[in-house]
């Protein structure tokens, strides 16, 4: 077991979340414990903050294990999975997030009871806390396998220390903590990343030229490009762009990032920040992998831990300490914003709505805190059982496809209970239809992934219940309810 | 289906996948800029 690199990576983190909890609870003793302080950073964060945040909170285990995994047996086209992602942050920045920013709304479900009422309020947050609970268990299996890997340590233990310190990273002042540590992490992550590659580069014996000239001579030179075999780009690049830019804008875990922001211009500035950052480190990872599966003593190993096992290897001890240190920063980022989020879903949408409609903002926080810490209790229990959570990644996601449609349709079409209600149900069922009965096999489609059939059912569904009901209450930006908001606001 | 212009010859690797990810990327932020400026009229 590599002892001396568990501690230093543990160490660091350790240093750096004591660092930033003594500092935020120092520098703002009073707002860093309530609600909107907890929650939102009391919509205060800066462009430095929310555009890192934005980037690491969609970078996590997919995009360093899924990606090597990837890597191995596509080559450059596994980058499509990093790009999905980053266009899916142009889109909360241009769209969803902008728009809960100005509406001051502390939940995505709470967007939806002002376009269609309490009990769509409160079906969506159930399912959506679902949703992003199976995203916080793969990212804590992602957390004990990184471990190990690297340190030889076994995953439930790696499970168990990484569900600490993912808690620490924002059970302290919340979504303002999570923010800070993120500026610094990403910092680490870039350094750390490009030094590896330069030395892993550098100590290839043919450079990254071999490794090239290894995939030309073994016909496999389609995996030397992003734009790798159509059916490969049509399957799997178009099929997560679908996954992935229809769910992650109205999925609370990552547009509560761009509810804390200062003001809508922030959204817009952090943009250009945030998906660069979010978008190239796909580029590193992936030349990893490849890299590995080029060299024969580590090509043997498998694709799961060939990489992780040469980045041992071949990088002094300082270097992978950096390098994990990167890629712990990267998944525990985006444990502490799922669990922030499901945790904001529960306290608001559930107890506050529910339960207790006059509780004060340190009452939420208290609930908020406490969810958290359940649920990372629940997520580090579920996830040493390794389940296969990365098979279902797809159908985790395609639950929110509705939510997407009913978020633009209510805002600028038109707005009807039953419709909302229609739309939502049959979408919902074909997702479970499509993945727990022989539907698909019955249909010979069963290549199709669960985001296409949804996004099929939604549009077919959502377009003809709304001309039916087309003479329901209008688009909410288009009625008086907006403006007398706005008004008051 | 190759690039013509990528010729097994012409590649290297890393340099090949940065400029690929960095042209999608810089094309993101195109379009985002037209919205920006053209549909929200935020600039």
């Amino acid at each position: 077991m590599n002892t001396m690199l568990l501690i230093a990576v543990v160490v660091y983190e350790l240093i750096l979340i004591g660092g930033v909890a003594w500092w935020l609870t120092r520098r703002s003793a009073k707002s860093a414990g309530s609600g909107a302080g907890f929650e939102l950073a009391g919509r205060s964060l800066p462009v430095a903050v929310v555009a890192p945040t934005m980037a690491l909170t969609v970078l996590g285990t997919a995009h360093i294990l899924g990606i090597f995994e990837l890597a191995w047996g596509m080559g450059g086209t596994a980058l499509w999975f990093g790009l999905a992602n980053a266009v899916a942050i142009a889109i909360v920045c241009l769209t969803t997030g902008r728009w809960m920013r100005r509406l001051k709304l502390t939940t995505v479900p709470e967007l939806l009871e002002l376009m269609f009422g309490r009990n769509l309020r409160i079906l969506v947050s159930c399912v959506m806390a679902g949703s992003i609970f199976g995203i916080l268990t793969l990212e804590t299996q992602g957390l004990g396998i990184i471990l190990a890997s690297m340190t030889g340590w076994s995953i439930e233990n790696g499970a168990v220390v990484g569900g600490v310190l993912g808690v620490l990273y924002v059970i302290f002042a919340g979504m303002k903590e999570v923010g800070w540590i993120n500026l610094f992490n990403a910092i680490l992550m870039y350094v750390s990343l490009i030094l590896a590659t330069i030395y892993i580069g550098l100590g290839l014996p043919e450079g990254f030229d071999g490794v090239s000239q290894h995939f030309v001579a073994t016909d496999q030179a389609h995996m030397l490009t992003i734009f790798g075999p159509i059916d490969l780009l049509l399957t799997f690049a178009l099929g997560l762009f679908v996954a992935v830019n229809l769910s992650v804008p109205v999925s609370q875990f990552f547009v509560q990032v761009a509810m804390s922001a200062k003001d809508e211009r922030t959204i817009s500035k952090a943009l250009w920040i945030a998906v660069p950052l979010n978008g190239l480190f796909g580029v590193f990872t992936v030349v990893l992998g490849m890299t590995a599966k080029s060299l024969p003593e580590f090509s043997a190993l498998g694709p799961k831990i060939a990489t992780p096992t040469m980045l041992v290897e071949m990088l002094p001890t300082w270097l992978a300490s950096l390098l994990l240190a990167s890629f712990l920063a990267a998944v525990l980022s985006t444990f502490a914003m799922t669990c922030l989020g499901a945790a904001t879903i529960f306290s608001t949408d559930v107890y506050k709505r529910l339960f207790n409609n006059k509780a004060t903002d340190a009452e939420t926080a208290k609930v908020t805190r406490i969810a958290i810490i359940v649920l990372a209790v629940v997520a580090v229990v579920v996830a040493s059982f390794l389940p296969p959570i990365l098979a279902a990644i797809g159908w985790l996601l395609a639950w929110l496809i509705p939510v997407m449609w009913l978020v633009f349709s209510g805002l600028f079409w038109c707005r009807s209970n039953l419709a909302a209600g229609l739309t939502i149900g049959a979408a919902w069922g074909a997702n479970m239809l499509w993945t727990f009965t022989t539907l698909p096999q019955a249909l010979d489609a069963a290549q199709l992934p669960n985001a296409y059939i949804v996004l099929a059912v939604t549009l077919v569904v959502g377009l003809s219940t709304n001309v039916v009901f087309r003479n329901s209450a209008p688009g909410y930006f288009r009625s008086g309810d907006y403006a007398a908001r706005m008004a008051n606001t | 289906m190759q690039p013509e212009w990528l010729t097994p010859e012409e590649k290297v690797m890393f340099w090949t996948i940065l400029i690929e990810a960095v042209c999608v990327i810089a094309l993101v932020l195109v379009i985002s800029f037209i919205i920006q400026k053209y549909i929200i009229k935020d600039s």
